[in-house]
């Protein structure tokens, strides 16, 4: 007995080392201001550099709102389009299934470049290039994958029963898919939405791409600072690009949480 | 069932007519014209915004653009915008609007010059006419005979770029490791590396500073002319320069880590090199050592030094677009940011001390010593020490056959 709870600490130990130690270093370095090998600790500490530099940053300030304003109608966008296929793969039987569930792979399988030097191309060619819905089915393209393998491993495991019986009883297909089908798929979909979200807050290239220079996204100031070496104020972007992601994703879950109590 | 199978085909046919719906928009404007002269392009460019596309990691000349550019430009009545951009994707980004046969676009004035400026020239991806009578500017401070001003490395101009950058390789030793004593030739490197293995390294090619510092071994071996007059192809290439490739094998087992591996990234190599894990880094800015001594990335044995037979120098350039939608207001921010002000400004630390683009016999006297008394306050180079040591670009072309023949006989050697 013993011995399993010793184990289950270390395991929680080497979780805590591989994830937090990173994110440890990332805050370190946003406030250090000097800091060399091999001393263990900053020599200098500023723990104003970071909000100094948030609050005078217009730029920060900017490329914060077109990332959000992005994430946000990428989850649109990505649960409009993955939740129908999504239900069509985990209810239905039907012709080319196989295919389409390795066509919704896809943009994953293929290197990212490649796909978006196309999609620039196909954007320029119907004159998508720079707005927002192009740069958003951008974004969309690369959630897509995440979002419908969430929703339908969710979504198989009660398979349309339950919609059926409301059905039988009654219900409309509306009061159905919001009454039933979502209740109980709440997971899945709490999951779809946090990975399309976090998926659209990372893109860099597509943003710069398909963006045509009108979305400055957090990740692009952010890039080219990590490549040149500038980590301190890489980490400013890192620890703020964190903040405005682990929010978001703890308001969804408090909500969603919230809701499927009251329903239970 | 039928009316239900029309929807669903209505449904999957519905993103296309919206895309057939937007395709009108497009490729109906035309980019504009160059104007012909400084001050037609100020009148035309008044209320325009211009937009400068180029490498966004060096926040010193992100500064300088949004501190120092931004605001005369706003004198003037134009609005800039700077997109930070690496220069492959904006390339990727013409080309595909070259192959989708749009003629407008967004970007007006990019940041360029070797390699990709060769490339950019090929596909005919830049307008021309960047004469003296419509940047005034160039008139005044670049001189026409200047090699720089006519071709960048080996590729002909033809009036597509401007000088906008003055860069030259120098190394950053430390005072300690070193006891004072640099090594200021290959050999006096090769022999200090075999006393004290393990302390000396580079950036593995392509990475910009890695790729000079292997052409400046190949000077210090077989000298400029040779490479010069090979022919660029790979077999000319690695005659001329099979003895520098046998020094950079003779040095590599003495390298860090024996020279299995070698850093990714000049940020990587800083980064051992303050922590006094290699004695030797490399910059592209002469005044690199004393900023991140003042920032406090290197510690204050860090040097600035050269190697006696000179190192490479090179320039960047700005470039307009021939999809560009606002040629004037492009020309106008050209001509603003090769000004004496903006320049001057630029020489201040916070803004990278950079080195004006000027010719050399046109640098006014206050720039040049303000440059040596930064000099002189720093213990590093003067500009004169610079331009003597200063070594010329090998074409364009056989760079990527030097890196080539660097990872096929040096990095998998054995």
């Amino acid at each position: 007995m013993a011995s399993k709870k010793i184990l289950k600490l270390l395991v929680y130990l080497l979780f805590a080392v591989l994830v937090l130690m990173p994110l440890f270093v990332i805050f370190m370095l946003a406030i250090s201001k000097t800091w060399n090998y091999p001393s263990l600790w900053p020599k200098w500490v500023d723990w104003g550099y970071y909000f100094r530099f948030l609050i005078t940053n217009a730029e920060m300030q900017a490329s914060l709102l077109s990332s959000m304003e992005l994430a946000v109608g990428t989850v649109v966008l990505t649960i409009l389009i993955a939740y129908p296929t999504a239900m069509a793969l985990s209810y239905y039987d039907f012709k080319g299934k196989k295919l389409l569930n390795i066509l919704v792979y896809l943009p994953m399988i293929i290197p990212s470049i490649a796909v978006l030097t196309n999609m620039d191309f196909i954007m320029i060619k119907y004159g998508l290039n720079g707005s927002f819905f192009g740069v958003v089915s951008a974004h969309t393209l690369f959630c897509l994958p995440y979002a419908i393998k969430l929703l339908y491993d969710n979504l198989i495991l009660w398979k349309d029963k339950y919609e059926v019986t409301s059905r039988n009883l009654g219900a409309t297909p509306l009061q159905t898919f919001f009454k039933v089908t979502i209740p109980l798929n709440k997971n899945g979909l709490q999951g779809a939405v946090m990975m399309s979200y976090i998926v659209s807050m990372t893109q860099y290239l597509g943003t710069l791409l398909i963006g045509d220079g009108n979305y400055i996204t957090l990740s692009v100031r952010m890039f080219p600072f990590t490549t040149e070496g500038k980590y301190r104020i890489a980490a400013v972007y890192g620890i703020t690009f964190m903040l405005v992601t682990l929010i978001p994703l703890y308001l969804i879950d408090v909500w969603v949480t919230h809701k499927g109590r009251k329903l239970a | 069932m039928r009316g239900k199978k029309l929807i669903v085909l209505l449904a999957f046919l519905l993103p296309l007519f919206v895309l057939g719906g937007c395709s009108n928009k497009s490729n109906d404007s035309k980019g504009s014209e160059m104007p012909t002269s400084y001050k037609t392009a100020l009148k035309e460019a008044k209320g325009k915004t211009v937009t400068f596309y180029g490498y966004g990691g060096s926040d010193t000349q992100n500064r300088w653009v949004d501190d120092v550019v931004t605001p005369m430009m706003k004198e003037k009545g134009i609005k800039v915008k700077r997109v930070p951009m690496n220069i492959e994707d904006i390339l990727k980004k013409l080309t595909n609007e070259k192959e989708a046969n749009k003629k407008s676009g967004n970007i007006d004035v990019v940041w360029i010059n070797g390699e990709n400026f060769l490339t950019a020239k090929k596909l005919s991806l830049l307008s021309g006419n960047l004469d003296n009578s419509l940047i005034p500017n160039m008139k005044t401070y670049i001189s026409g005979s200047d090699p720089d001003a006519k071709s960048d490395m080996g590729t002909k101009i033809n009036n597509m770029e401007v000088p906008f950058g003055n860069a030259q390789l120098v190394m950053i030793g430390s005072k300690q490791m070193f006891n004072g004593d640099y090594p200021t030739s290959s050999d006096k490197l090769l022999s200090w590396a075999k006393e004290n293995p393990g302390k000396l390294t580079y950036v593995a090619p392509p990475d910009f500073t890695g790729s000079a510092f292997v052409r400046n071994i190949i000077y210090e071996t077989v000298g400029f002319d040779a490479i010069n007059k090979a022919p660029a192809t790979k077999a000319g290439v690695y005659k001329a320069i099979k003895p520098s490739l046998d020094y950079l094998n003779e040095l590599k087992p003495y390298l860090w880590q024996e020279g299995k591996t070698y850093p990714k990234t000049s940020a990587q190599m800083d980064k051992m090199f303050a922590d006094h894990q290699i004695a030797m880094t490399f910059s592209y800015n002469q005044m690199y050592a004393a900023t991140q001594r003042a920032d406090g990335k290197f510690t204050d044995d860090a040097h600035t030094f050269v190697f006696d037979k000179g190192t490479v120098g090179n320039y960047s350039y700005l470039a307009v677009p021939k999809t560009s939608d606002n040629k004037a207001a492009a020309a106008v921010l050209i001509n603003t940011m090769l000004s004496k002000k903006a320049e001057t400004q630029r020489l201040k630390a916070k803004y990278g001390s950079a080195i004006p683009p000027y010719s050399g016999s046109k640098v006014p006297a206050s720039i040049t010593n303000d440059l040596n008394g930064q000099a002189k306050e720093n213990n590093t180079l003067t500009m004169d020490e610079l331009s003597k040591k200063r070594v010329p670009e090998v074409s364009a072309k056989k760079i990527p056959i030097i890196e080539d023949l660097w990872k096929e006989h040096v990095l998998n050697a054995d």
